[in-house]
């Protein structure tokens, strides 16, 4: 039953990339959709993207470990789109470009800026992708018994089959798939949960009795909550994935309806993965470790079918993550860095290195990983960091780039790359005060810290930037009646 | 503190989405008033 499930998944998103191809004639159509998306798909592939493995592995684990107080932090996700919707929205849809890159480079007229930030969206996405392939792999040998290799070796052939031959519209129209998966499989499984242990009054009764510090705050320190918080803020702006998806949509109020669909539904789901989270605090109050409730909730909790359907929400959670990050990495590689080294390339010859981008950074992590390089912690220490490294290289150069005008090529780079390194610095923990670090306060807050700090004081020394790397994103200055 | 910390995050997420309906008609309308051909679209 659930390889019939898992087949006929696998079927409709195959016919999805084999449509889509059709559709994607140009390198616009293959990393923007063309920019021609409406409110619903935007909004949906964002909030496809937005929930991953860490949505319903990670929280549930991470609640059920520090209990409730955790599920405060989800109130950054709605803020983060409305900032994106006020700020970003508007200069976006009036210049658009088909990578985060491209615009670095306009707005810093640098075109060493763009290759910064495409070797960084590169590195941070590919190491980002690996895990979440040995993610698919356990899954894979949780539900099917197939060695865990065979697992990822698959997981990968599919995504990059669709992603590869479709581009962006590929990945737009999976997502919408991948998140009605999503959402239903968290729909069916909340009332479940609550059923058996009787509904919500006996659940809340269950869970202050086995877990009476479970509604309280002080697990974990109110700076780290709010650092987290602050870090899902600024992340949520700032990762390139995100921001391209600005591009693809028609027009500003596309943009802001199609956020307002994703703030819905991406908080949503994470609103009702909490509410499982709670059913597993009560069913399983003492785990080894947290991120076993969710697969022992699919697994012994629900009857075969739902628990195949939740099980099909999380596999949807992963691949619509990972297929963006695919297509940013992609990008990175063949518009970006290809675009920097010959600018000359004729479209067909762009198109070529479009799929050979994605077959090659979809193809490394999956090297990387058989060969043995990145195994155990250190992927989930550079999961942990993805977003704190995007927040750091990217929040300054996009934001403060798109409201002060004394952001300078020079400041950029300095902020990239000192976000960057602040975030690993604070991250190895060679800090010279004691008690402060990663435990403390969550490195992306330092990380866009060192990032502002730097990016002003440098613009400041710099010459200011020229008048037509401002005149896409500001209005004409005063008394300026050209 | 088991219903404030259960039933106040729904509350404020409500009162998020219910601020941000508010805006974004409140610039929509201001839109269609100065360019009045965009609704037609």
């Amino acid at each position: 039953m659930t390889a019939i499930v898992f087949g006929a998944y696998l079927a409709a998103i195959f016919a999805i990339g084999a449509v889509a191809l059709r559709r994607t004639r140009t390198e616009g159509d293959y990393w923007i959709a063309g920019g021609k998306l409406g409110w619903l798909l935007g909004g949906a592939t964002l909030a496809a993207t937005h929930a991953s493995a860490g949505t319903y592995i990670g929280t549930v684990g991470v609640i059920h470990t520090v209990g409730w107080e955790f599920t405060w932090l989800v109130l950054f996700i709605p803020l983060s789109y409305w900032f994106m919707a006020g700020f970003l929205g508007p200069r976006f849809a009036r210049t658009r470009e088909l990578t985060l890159p491209a615009f670095i480079e306009r707005r810093y007229y640098s075109r060493r800026a763009r290759a910064l930030a495409a070797v960084v969206i590169l590195i941070a996405a590919t190491v980002y992708v690996q895990a979440q392939v040995i993610a698919g792999g356990l899954i894979a040998e949780t539900v099917f018994g197939i060695p865990a290799v065979w697992g990822m070796v698959f997981f990968t052939v599919i995504l990059l089959a669709y992603t590869a031959i479709g581009g962006m519209v590929a990945v737009v129209y999976t997502d919408l798939v991948q998140l009605v998966v999503m959402v239903i499989g968290a729909l069916v499984a909340v009332p479940m949960v609550f059923r058996l242990l009787g509904g919500p009054g006996p659940l809340f009764a269950a869970v202050e009795t086995l877990r009476p510090e479970a509604f309280e705050f002080g697990a974990l320190p109110g700076v780290l909550l709010f650092t987290m918080g602050i870090s899902f803020l600024l992340g949520g702006v700032a990762t390139p994935e995100k921001l391209v998806r600005l591009y693809a949509m028609r027009g500003q109020r596309e943009i802001r309806r199609g956020l307002f669909l994703a703030m819905i539904v991406a908080t949503g789901v994470n609103l009702l993965v909490f509410l499982i989270a709670l059913g597993a605090m009560g069913l399983f109050p003492i785990l080894p470790s947290g991120d076993l409730a969710m697969p022992l909730i699919a697994s012994y909790a629900l009857p075969p079918i739902l628990g195949t359907v939740l099980l099909a929400a999380v596999v949807s959670a992963i691949m619509s993550t990972v297929d963006s990050l695919l297509l940013v990495a992609g990008s990175a590689l063949s518009h970006d860095l290809l675009g920097v080294f010959r600018p000359g390339a004729g479209p067909r010859a762009r198109m070529l290195a479009a799929r050979l981008g994605i077959l090659i950074v979809g193809i490394a992590p999956l090297v990387l990983i058989l060969s043995g390089v990145g195994e155990g912690e250190l992927v989930q220490f550079i999961v942990l960091l993805f977003t704190a490294i995007m927040a750091s290289a990217f929040f300054v150069p996009v934001v403060l780039g798109v409201l002060w005008r004394g952001l300078t090529r020079e400041g950029a780079l300095a902020a990239m790359v000192g976000g960057v390194a602040g975030v690993f610095v604070w991250q190895s923990g060679a800090l010279p005060w004691p008690g402060w670090g990663p435990e403390l306060v969550h490195p992306a807050a330092p990380g866009v810290l060192v990032s502002l700090v730097l990016g002003v004081a440098v613009s400041r020394f710099t010459a200011p930037p020229p008048e037509s790397a401002l005149t896409p994103y500001f209005a004409r200055p005063a008394g300026d009646s050209r | 503190m088991t219903r404030f910390s259960f039933w106040g995050l729904f509350a404020v997420f409500g009162a998020i989405l219910v601020a941000y309906w508010f805006w974004m008609r409140r610039l929509e309308r201001r839109e269609s008033r100065e360019h009045p051909g965009d609704g037609l679209r």
